[in-house]
């Protein structure tokens, strides 16, 4: 059964990775000649010519097609047709500035968005949990770039209070943390909280109201669980477009991360390193949509095969 | 209240809703020590009110306005929230209706009884783990070591109402509020979980809610009857049944099956001798279901006739009403209408001849669509008529179900559950069905409003000569109405029969217990547990 599950979600994965890369290779296709760019102004046809029989691309493209599934399969991506590194090992040397961003992130957005969709959901209709609740509109409403621009005006170039750029010093994951919580954050609120609403109105409140049981207790050990789940699977859902608001964050604030690396790669039409950054968010993505998975049934009994 | 000494004591007790003004009238009522005090009422009454006014458990619009409320001569009603928390599941525990929605989904059995001994008794975990396990064997649990471990999805009905008062006993209080505690439960279910409250009463007070007379009647030792939230009566059980002074309590007491003034259910015109319906051999398998739902299945329903299909939750009577609806797919074979318009295909013989009546009218009726649209959607999807015409008969059919027609313009949530039930019979009968098929329709309904849809059904019945075929789990019930009773478990047939020997000369051991279960109270057996009933006036 578990093996059988594990071969599934082994096949999915193989799948993902299958499409990505079809995507890719045809979006890179139809996106330039990569020639062209390495070859500076004004190339020579011949030098054309040498260039794209040095990185293959003067093969037919059902032939490059193949030529890079095999090396993919290998995880051999190529190298760099900018600097000449491995592409792969480029990708993974910035995991760890990104995977830093955005666990602190997730966490920031844990501490604030759950307390406060539980203080909204314990009485939504309350004027003040209303003004709340109206409030997570307006944020959702936002886009993180734009916030993002807005902190750094306010409080590196008018107040001065903090860098904006690199990672060097804790002082500088402040605003990046802050901003691309801001992706995620007002939308985990909204689940919360009304997820805490729906529980408080369920017959198993009142069974705890009449064992004397606290409002603070009825509302985390009660309700709140009752609301992980959805809260888990939109986290779960959301990952894949947070990495998108992670490029977004990660050039504003020029942070050394796969983003940044992304967007330079793109501008330069670095198939390989391109590749090789795909590549290594889908898996990331792949991973944790599976842990949230994994927690969903942690969380929630009912969703455990049946056992006995 | 003879000599002992006096637990709950409520006195005048008023409760209001901003919205709807007040719903509690002056209620006073009294428990002694070990008394097990029955409230009764249709719903509506005003029952859970009032027992979840005693500790100030009342839904938040609402609020106390007047009365008192004492346990042990400690008033509870001059007490803030702060000060009632301690007290509740101390003074009082309480055992819900439904013990599935009752208990916290996501949370273990033996957290919930643990952090619940941990909050008052001041017990440590450990302490407090010993005393969760004393309770699961109390309520006579099986492996209580294990369900500790266990969530509520993974026990049945009865055993999760077995934890349900495990959890309300787990501080050892000396007044149980049990409110329906049976009624969410099979018959078979019912009377162990009554029989264990009886044995866990002796040590402890009960107040018992329900809306069931007989039940009340044999459990209790007094009763409050409760009307528009009012107490209009009280009194030991006995008497208030043999003698009883009011007005409502009497009309409950003539509600009750079997005795029932309504002229008996039998019909008047000749039985026909051909099936509407014939079931032969059905077999219906649940995809990845290792027992069939429904196996080897015979049997016939004629025009003018009432069938009745009994039996417990997942004893199959559903799946028959699906498979005859046309709903499941079934060898066509197992399943014909040999009567009907055989040159029709299956799907329009059901569609024209075989109509249902749903169990809850509050979820089978389109909240959204005003009364006309409802009752006139058989007629506008069949084209049976233009759109005048179709107001005129939608006008009629309310009519005849006893409904006002100037109403066909209000929505659904206008009516009361009763008035609903008349609206889905109209529904039904808008097609001119031959085969009637009501799948528990009546079990949502309160005992009077349920005496008159039968009354209804009797005389629909009569006037148009249709087969009634009434899927229940209540077997007085079925006795009442029914021209032939089948008994169904685990998806076969154990008993079928005419009523009156399925009921009086059961041969199955099953249909035995159920009736024992069951217990209602039967006109020709008066004086049964000690309770002898008035004679109504005719």
């Amino acid at each position: 059964m578990i093996l059988s599950g594990l071969a599934q979600r082994l096949a999915r994965l193989a799948i993902l990775l299958l499409g990505v890369n079809a995507l890719l290779f045809v979006a890179l296709g139809l996106a330039g000649d990569p020639a062209l760019m390495l070859a500076g102004e004004d190339p020579t046809p011949e030098l054309l010519e040498r260039i794209r029989a040095e990185y293959g691309l003067d093969l037919p493209v059902w032939q490059r097609y193949l030529v890079q599934l095999g090396r993919m399969a290998q995880l051999d991506f190529g190298v760099s047709i900018y600097t000449g590194q491995p592409a792969l090992s480029m990708a993974l040397e910035q995991l760890p500035g990104t995977l830093l961003m955005a666990v602190l992130s997730m966490a920031l957005t844990l501490i604030t968005a759950i307390p406060a969709g539980v203080w909204i959901g314990h009485r939504p209709e309350a004027a003040s949990r209303r003004f709340g609740a109206a409030l997570t509109a307006v944020a959702q409403g936002i886009p993180g770039f734009v916030m993002a621009l807005v902190l750094i005006q306010l409080f590196v170039v008018r107040l001065g209070w903090l860098p904006s750029l690199g990672y060097a010093q804790p002082a500088a994951w402040i605003l990046p943390s802050i901003s691309l919580g801001f992706f995620l954050a007002p939308k985990l609120c909204r689940v919360v909280s009304a997820g805490v609403a729906e529980a408080m109105q369920e017959d198993y409140i009142r069974t705890a109201r009449a064992n004397g049981a606290s409002m603070r207790f009825i509302l985390w050990r009660e309700a709140l669980p009752a609301a992980l789940p959805a809260a888990v699977a939109l986290v779960g859902t959301q990952f894949a477009f947070l990495v998108s608001g992670v490029v977004l964050i990660e050039t504003l604030f020029l942070w050394p991360g796969i983003g940044l690396l992304l967007l330079h790669s793109a501008q330069n039409l670095d198939f390989p390193v391109l590749q090789a950054i795909c590549f290594v968010v889908a898996l990331l993505v792949f991973a944790v949509n599976n842990l949230a998975d994994a927690l969903l049934r942690l969380i929630d009994p009912r969703l455990r095969p049946a056992t006995q | 209240m003879s000599g002992s000494a006096s637990l709950l004591r409520i006195r005048g007790l008023c409760v209001d809703f901003p919205q709807s003004g007040r719903i509690l009238h002056n209620v006073s009522l009294d428990a002694a020590e070990g008394e097990i005090v029955g409230l009764v009422g249709e719903s509506g009454a005003g029952k859970t009110l009032a027992a979840l006014a005693i500790l100030g458990l009342i839904p938040a619009p609402g609020h106390v306005t007047g009365g008192k409320v004492f346990i042990r001569d400690r008033e509870l009603t001059k007490l803030g929230e702060q000060a009632l928390r301690p007290l509740r599941g101390r003074l009082a525990g309480f055992v819900f209706q439904d013990p599935l929605k009752s208990l916290n989904p996501v949370r273990r059995i033996g957290s919930a009884l643990v952090e619940s001994a941990m909050r008052h008794s001041g017990l440590s975990r450990k302490q407090a783990r010993e005393r969760a396990m004393e309770a699961l064997r109390s309520v006579e649990l099986a492996n209580p070591e294990s369900a500790m471990r266990a969530y509520p999805h993974q026990f049945s009905g009865g055993q999760r109402q077995r934890i349900m008062i495990a959890l309300a006993l787990i501080n050892r209080p000396p007044l149980l509020i049990a409110d329906e505690p049976t009624t969410a439960l099979d018959a078979s279910v019912q009377s162990r979980v009554l029989e264990l409250l009886k044995r866990r009463a002796k040590r402890h007070t009960l107040l018992m809610i329900t809306h069931d007379l007989a039940l009340a009647a044999r459990f209790c030792d007094r009763l409050y009857v409760m009307h528009g939230g009012r107490v209009v009566e009280h009194g030991p059980a006995r008497e208030l049944f043999s003698n009883p002074r009011h007005e409502y309590t009497r009309s409950l007491l003539d509600a009750l099956p079997g005795r029932r003034t309504t002229a008996p259910m039998r019909s008047k015109h000749r039985k026909s001798r051909e099936a509407l319906a014939a079931v032969r051999g059905l077999t219906v398998r649940y995809r990845g279901a290792a027992q069939a739902a429904v196996e080897n299945v015979d049997f016939a329903v004629h025009a003018n006739e009432t069938v009745c299909l009994v039996g417990e939750s997942g004893s199959g009577k559903t799946t028959i009403a699906r498979a005859l609806a046309g709903v499941i797919r079934v060898d066509p074979e197992q399943l014909r209408f040999p009567s009907l318009n055989d040159d029709l295909p299956g799907a329009a013989v059901r569609a024209r001849h075989l109509q249902m009546v749903f169990q809850d009218p509050y979820s089978s009726l389109n909240p959204r669509w005003p009364v006309e649209r409802i009752v006139g959607e058989p007629i506008r999807t069949h084209r049976l008529c233009g759109r005048a015409e179709q107001k005129a008969r939608v006008a009629a059919l309310l009519g005849r179900v006893g409904l006002d027609p100037k109403q066909m313009d209000r929505r659904p949530a206008a009516f009361s559950g009763g008035q609903r039930q008349r609206i889905a019979l109209a529904r039904a009968l808008a097609m001119n069905p031959r085969l009637l098929l009501a799948d528990e329709a009546l079990s949502a309904l309160d005992i009077r409003t349920q005496a008159r849809i039968l009354a209804l059904l009797r005389d629909i019945r009569e006037e148009r000569r249709l087969a009634l075929l009434l899927i229940t789990h209540d077997l007085a019930l079925a006795a009442e109405v029914g021209d032939r009773v089948i008994v169904l478990r685990r998806g076969r047939i154990v008993e079928q029969g005419p009523a009156s020997k399925v009921m009086n000369a059961p041969r199955h051991e099953y249909t035995r217990e159920l009736l024992a279960a069951q217990a209602r109270w039967r006109p020709e057996n008066p004086g049964r547990e000690g309770v002898r009933m008035y004679t109504p006036r005719l």
